[in-house]
């Protein structure tokens, strides 16, 4: 059984019924080998879909898991269980249990993968044990969020019904358990904005917890500002300020900033703050005050520094590959829709495209290797429902649904171009794809960029495809 | 990809049932097990599979059973329409398995060990009653529709299953409005099914049906919606790509699952 990952997270879902036996049917020496050659933070098991697990099966799952963990250093876990199968882990594994467990997949992505809550969001939480309980909120903590504990079950119960929106927190969790754990550096995307969540030490480790591909995709993809939330930090050595530096570096190459955020004047000498200043290396006294502070975001953020690497411009290899990536968007949307889209226009120009009565919305994938660039697609809001209703359906509950199944929807013309392209003896890889719910963000992003503008006509309406470096 | 057009195409595919069979199903709803074995001895493909099924360990005849009579006589009226309705089944089997690692063979054994787990369950529940117990034999009918829709799009299907979990029955469901059960039950009504044996199999499938069906009937149903994934995760039937087709509603079979384990474990 093949796992799907999302966020940087692997989800195997069997269904019906585990134990020993059946197990190993699941989750293969194939997927293993497969998990462990993906960039990925975490191997999870949803159990939404299992009537009933035995001890000798859920041991073996975790055999499997860990068998995963051996081979790349993730978190593993089940997630989207019910209560009783939360009794049932605590009762078979001695209320010691060597892995973590997560309500929903939501729960789980506050805690690994590319975290998709907002720095500040609020999330409610009930746990019996006191050492989960505060291991719990550290874990939030340190990645910015704020973790509301319940001092029951009925005070949970409570506060979760008088948040029927939900608007007040973004997620609930009572049945959590945080095991062991992979000590990674947490990523939040916050608009056009990645924060890193450090704590304690930044020594020689911080080099084995930091996700470096995660951080040059998302310089290729065309993040500008990476923050660093340092409330938490006690002390930078001398290793953490090299780390920085040559972050700072790097990313002043593609017209990026490093900043450091709630840095404590004890946590680090003055020397090696003015290294770090001389680096390029900002310094803001805390997140939250950064966040409220539009105008320094928009600056570091916006885009507005053209440099060496941002400056590439669009090039014959790439112009050579342009039909592999119109072609592989022609037969995606065929494949889905039953509809062949034209392509009706192609013109070498920046991005420039009006704002029409009907929202636009955009999702883009930066791929490096062989060859390096971005597509970028375009949709109206009907295309884009046409597009993700194979995945969705008719009824679309929400735009983050939407912009989920979208992201999807550019997976797979990414990884079709991948594919021909390999064919061809060029190979590349593939960053996690970005969305855009305004095309304002979007066009900001790629200003004064040129690339290959394609117009596809879906029956009566266009979309875009737009191919750059 | 699959949409409307492709079901018609397949249910216009389906034979109506053949007049032997007809007129086998006939004498033994009239429990005359002599005049089915006769009109059986005239059709020589039903002959062969009937032999070929029944010297089959499941069924424990010891020796081989070669006579028709002695066949139908041994089977049982009950088994022996089950059997039939396997038959029916297996005419529209695909030409090769694309989608499923399975054959002819491994998709008897499908059938078979459907069939014997749901008559078990009937036991435990006390239940006696051959429409109840035909309901089982359609439901290795949705694997032969899934595979005759999208075994020409076996790459696509897995593309798709990449990006989140998703069944192959939501994907024909969010294309067409229609489900592999919901074409499953068409060809049911088309072979002149037992209604009760439709209804049991509408409502462990298809949601919005449950509603129109009396609570008895969604009761058991709900045995037999549990039964489709206690089949389907043997490790043989995971391995053949089987666990994954359709989803597992667990609201809806949540107050018989542990009266169900139970039942299972003794099947096991």
């Amino acid at each position: 059984m093949r796992p799907f990952i999302k966020h940087k997270i692997a989800i195997f879902s069997p269904q019906g019924f585990i134990d020993g036996n059946n197990a190993p049917s699941f989750i293969t020496l194939e997927d293993i080998k497969f998990c462990a050659s993906r960039e990925i933070d975490a191997a999870l098991i949803s159990l939404s879909k299992v009537v009933h697990f035995n001890k000798n099966g859920i041991s073996s799952l975790v055999q499997i898991l860990e068998e995963i963990r051996g081979k790349r250093a993730i978190t593993i876990g089940f997630c989207d269980y019910r209560l009783k199968h939360f009794e049932n882990f605590k009762k078979i594994f001695n209320e010691n249990i060597p892995f973590c467990l997560f309500d929903t997949q939501k729960v789980a992505n506050l805690f690994v993968g590319v975290i998709q809550a907002e720095v500040g969001s609020k999330v409610l939480l009930f746990a019996k044990e006191k050492t989960q309980k505060n291991s719990i909120a550290f874990e939030l903590h340190k990645r910015g969020l704020k973790a509301i504990m319940a001092k029951d079950e009925e005070e949970f119960e409570k506060i979760k019904s008088e948040d029927m929106d939900g608007r007040e927190f973004y997620t609930y969790a009572k049945m959590i358990y945080i095991g062991s754990f992979q000590d990674k550096i947490a990523s939040n995307v916050h608009g056009n904005l990645i924060i890193y969540n450090v704590a304690d030490y930044i020594d020689n480790s911080v080099n084995e917890r930091f996700d470096i591909v995660f951080h040059k995709n998302s310089l290729n993809v065309g993040f500008k500002f990476f923050v660093f939330e340092c409330k938490d930090v006690c002390s930078v050595n001398i290793h953490g300020v090299n780390f920085f530096s040559k972050l700072s570096v790097a990313a002043a190459e593609y017209g990026g900033t490093i900043a450091l955020c709630g840095l404590k004047s004890n946590a680090i000498t003055e020397s090696f703050r003015s290294e770090l200043e001389d680096a390029g290396v900002l310094f803001f006294s805390s997140l939250e005050k950064l966040l409220e502070d539009k105008e320094t975001l928009e600056e570091y953020s916006g885009g507005a520094a053209i440099n060496k690497k941002s400056s590439k411009t669009l090039n014959k290899t790439l112009i050579s590959k342009l039909p592999i990536f119109i072609n592989s968007a022609i037969y995606t949307m065929k494949i889905i829709t039953n509809i062949e889209p034209k392509k009706s226009s192609l013109k070498i120009s920046t991005l420039e495209i009006e704002e029409r009565e009907e929202k636009l919305l955009s999702t883009s994938m930066g791929f490096y290797g062989d060859i390096d660039g971005m597509m970028v697609l375009i949709f109206t809001q009907n295309v884009a429902k046409e597009a993700c209703k194979i995945f969705l359906g008719d009824e679309i509950k929400s735009q983050s649904e939407l912009i989920d199944g979208l992201s999807e929807f550019a997976n797979i013309i990414a990884g079709r171009s991948k594919t021909t392209l390999s064919q061809q003896k060029c190979n590349i890889s593939l960053t996690l794809p970005r969305t855009f719910e305004n095309i304002k963000d979007l066009t900001k992003n790629l200003e004064g960029k040129k690339g290959a503008f394609v117009q596809l006509d879906f029956g009566d309406t266009p979309f875009y495809l737009f191919l750059t470096r | 990809m699959v949409d409307s057009n492709k079901i018609e195409e397949l249910l216009s595919s389906i034979p109506p049932l053949p007049k032997t069979l007809q007129m086998v199903i006939k004498a033994l709803n009239s429990d005359d097990l002599t005049k089915a074995a006769k009109i059986t001895q005239e059709d020589h493909a039903l002959t062969f599979y009937l032999k070929k099924l029944v010297n089959k360990p499941y069924f424990g005849f010891g020796s081989q059973v070669e006579n028709i009579t002695q066949i139908y006589g041994a089977l049982g009226v009950l088994r022996a329409k089950q059997v039939i309705n396997s038959y029916m089944i297996s005419l529209i089997l695909p030409r090769s398995w694309v989608l499923f690692d399975l054959s002819k063979e491994g998709f008897e054994d499908l059938q078979i060990s459907t069939i014997e787990a749901w008559e078990a369950i009937l036991i435990k529940l006390e239940i006696k009653d051959w429409e109840i117990s035909l309901s089982s034999t359609m439901l290795p009918a949705s694997i032969i529709v899934c595979e005759r829709l999208f075994g020409e799009y076996e790459n696509e299907l897995r593309i798709l299953k990449e990006q989140r979990f998703i069944t192959a029955d939501k994907i024909l469901k969010n294309r067409t409005g229609e489900g592999f059960f919901d074409i499953a039950i068409k060809i049911a009504k088309l072979w002149m099914m037992p209604q009760k044996s439709i209804d049991i199999l509408e409502s462990s499938s298809i949601k919005e049906s449950r509603e129109r069906h009396k609570k008895e009937i969604v009761q058991i149903s709900k045995y037999l919606h549990l039964l489709f994934f206690h089949i389907t995760s043997k490790p043989k039937f995971i391995r053949a790509k089987l666990n994954d087709i359709i989803d597992l509603d667990i609201e809806f079979i949540e107050d018989v699952e542990d009266r169900f384990y139970e039942i299972a474990k003794e099947l096991d």
